[in-house]
């Protein structure tokens, strides 16, 4: 017994920490991520890889339904915390940490009755129906299919894939997959509907999960590097990446003299424009590609000339079918870049005379 | 001739394969920590990959309801397994444990296997990220594959034989990355490739959430994640008999050249990692195909004239 608490508290030491929030969570994200970062605690990709799972903000009824199927699919030992405030932060991850080490606890969490069942969420509806699934790529059963009955029911409650023609008119398996809302480097809240064939995105609908009336904005410059960190870990660029998120926790939280900022992002900037692999990686012919690292250019410039104090002109933030529009055709790899870059905010935030409420 | 080790070094191989690996990550670690502004302390690094399988070990295993279990496992216990039959043939010094007249081709027929793994560890999770992955990789290894033969073969035609220990004694005066630097070239970024790892690491890229490894916990994570570090230091390994002279060297016995050398090999390819941001398929396959593809043949074709001119073959 001895010798499995030890083990277990070994293991806890260095978790894996998997940060969950809606629309408007941004700042308190990147207050968590920061703490994460301080103790160099890595960020999980998925739930599999995750033993702390970070729900911060108040999620509404439907991410509130992801994040159970979210953590059915986290092995244990495992941890669950929801942070409202900044203050809370240190502590509850302390917390976290103590509760991975407890074996007990842990006992709790992991019932005897065999492996835990995960439903991927590979799966399509039945064809004809609204895709609106709800969740990311790991979801229990319960809401996996739940409004697309009717179909086939296979082993497992699973669908198959439907048929449809390719770009080059071949008849390929089609999949039907929600991207979001938890996935690494992706924007809060977001959920892409999407038809998938090979790697290829034939149909493209985004959503914000619950309809949220008024969100917090953050400032202008934080945004854009917050969007900025997404492209270039995206892009493989974990250091850039690293270091622009510190600039955006700089600026949030402060810790920093504008000065040094500048010379910083300078640096980020010289380093992003002076990659030759970099462009190679990012230039393609296919649509929306090119402009991605003319957007991330574009991100930290005026992130720059926020901090600068000069004329900050607001960022472009794409709405939700402009979107979908760009997402049509291109390769997984270039959708999660376009989305990045995108960085769409809800029909409210956009400060438009039209008033169409959020989510649809 | 055949110039096998005693038996024994069966036993000692995986170990030092695990311990160069384990050196190769808690490297990695630390030059990660520079990139991001965060230096990693090397005593916090040293410990870092004990501290991940233990984690891993602790943690629980997962399936995927109507996932291939069995595809799954089988192709998480292959990479590892692939990686150190490779390495069989490596010579430790100037004697490999096992000194196959065909060396070089069981080297890559090992290889290999990593494209059945990955492809089956993808397939199998159930999970659009991990078949993405999987696609990935097999897009990956058409790409790798051809350049990496032709850089093996080049040093074969070198020594004028598929033997590794050969290949070595052949660079006795020369070492054959002076004579052969493009396929020397070639073969480091096949090694990358094959080990999906660093600027190749889309298979199970961030953007797949993990990818082929997206749905993978507790040990069975631990495999994968292990056979690809076995399978990176093994490959990398490999280009120290093939190209870096093998045990030949002043001063030092050669067992500890090619470790000196490995150790370099490994060096270079964690330091250029953090620099180079993640090569995306479409843009790989193209220039593999139409650049170093040819390349390599040429390459072939030069140090086949110069071993016909020397009155070879």
């Amino acid at each position: 017994m001895d010798l499995r608490r030890a083990l277990l508290r070994a293991a806890a030491a260095r978790p894996h920490v998997l940060i969950i929030g809606g629309l408007g969570t941004d700042r308190l994200r990147a207050r968590v991520e920061q703490e994460v970062a301080r103790r160099g605690w890595p960020v999980a990709s998925a739930p599999a890889d995750a033993d702390v799972v970070v729900v911060i903000g108040r999620p509404g009824p439907e991410l509130r339904a992801v994040i159970d199927g979210v953590w059915t699919g986290v092995p244990a030992p495992r941890s669950q915390i929801w942070i409202t405030d900044e203050d809370e932060v240190s502590s509850a991850l302390d917390d976290s940490v103590q509760e991975l080490a407890d074996l007990a606890a842990q006992r709790a969490h992991a019932p005897r009755s065999g492996l835990p069942a995960i439903h991927t969420g590979v799966f399509p509806p039945e064809q004809g129906h609204d895709i609106s699934e709800q969740s990311g790529h790991d979801e229990p059963g319960e809401h996996g299919h739940h409004h697309h009955d009717g179909g086939m029911e296979l082993p497992g409650g699973l669908a198959m894939a439907d048929l449809g023609e390719d770009r080059d008119g071949l008849a390929l398996d089609q999949l039907h997959v929600p991207l979001g809302p938890v996935l690494p480097e992706w924007p809060s809240g977001l959920v892409v509907d999407i038809v998938l064939q090979g790697d290829v995105i034939q149909e493209a609908r985004s959503r914000f999960l619950d309809d949220v009336a008024a969100v917090e904005r953050q400032p202008d410059a934080a945004r854009a590097l917050d969007s900025a960190a997404r492209v270039l870990a995206l892009s493989g660029w974990e250091g850039p990446a690293a270091r622009a998120r510190g600039l955006r926790d700089v600026l949030l939280f402060g810790g920093g003299e504008t000065v040094r900022i500048l010379e910083e992002l300078d640096d980020l900037r010289r380093r992003v424009r002076r990659s030759r692999l970099l462009r190679w990686v990012l230039r393609s012919a296919g649509a929306g590609r090119s402009e991605v690292l003319e957007a991330l250019d574009d991100k930290l410039l005026s992130a720059r000339a926020a901090v600068a104090g000069a004329g900050a002109e607001a960022p472009v933030a794409t709405d939700l079918p402009s979107l979908d529009a760009r997402l049509v055709g291109v390769e997984f790899a270039a959708a999660r870049l376009i989305v990045a870059v995108a960085d769409p905010l809800p029909q409210p935030a956009l400060a438009r005379p039209t008033d169409q409420g959020g989510a649809s | 001739m055949n110039v096998a080790l005693p038996l024994g070094w069966a036993v000692l191989l995986p170990v030092l394969l695990l311990a160069v690996a384990w050196a190769a990550v808690a490297a990695d670690v630390v030059v990660a920590g520079r990139a991001a502004g965060r230096p990693v302390p090397w005593t916090t690094a040293a410990a870092l990959p004990g501290r991940e399988a233990l984690r891993l070990l602790v943690g629980q295993r997962r399936r995927a309801v109507a996932g291939d279990e069995l595809l799954r496992g089988v192709g998480g216990a292959v990479l590892p397994i692939a990686a150190l039959l490779a390495a069989a043939v490596l010579p430790l010094g100037l004697r490999p444990v096992a000194d196959l007249g065909v060396g070089i081709v069981w080297f890559n027929a090992m290889e290999v296997f990593a494209w059945a793994a990955v492809w089956l560890v993808g397939w199998g999770a159930n999970s659009t990220m991990s078949l993405i992955g999987g696609y990935r990789f097999v897009a990956q290894g058409l790409g790798w594959e051809l350049p990496h033969m032709f850089a093996l073969i080049t040093a074969a035609i070198g020594a004028q034989s598929l033997r590794v220990s050969d290949v070595v004694a052949a660079q006795q005066g020369l070492w054959f990355v002076v004579i052969m630097p493009v396929a020397f070239v070639a073969f480091l970024l096949s090694v990358a490739a094959m080990a999906f790892w660093g600027p190749f690491g889309a298979p199970v890229g961030r953007d797949l959430a993990g990818g082929a490894a997206a749905e993978l916990g507790g040990v069975d994570r631990l495999v994968v994640l292990t056979g690809r570090w076995l399978l990176l230091v093994a490959a990398a390994a490999m280009a120290v008999p093939l190209f870096l002279g093998g045990g030949h060297g002043p001063w030092l016995p050669a067992w500890a050249w090619v470790l000196v050398k490995t150790l370099a090999v490994l060096a270079a390819l964690v330091g250029l990692r953090h620099r180079i941001p993640t090569i995306r398929m479409e843009r790989w396959t193209e220039f593999s195909l139409v650049v170093l593809t040819p390349a390599t043949i040429a390459q072939a074709l030069v140090v086949t004239l110069v071993v016909l001119g020397e009155g070879g073959v």
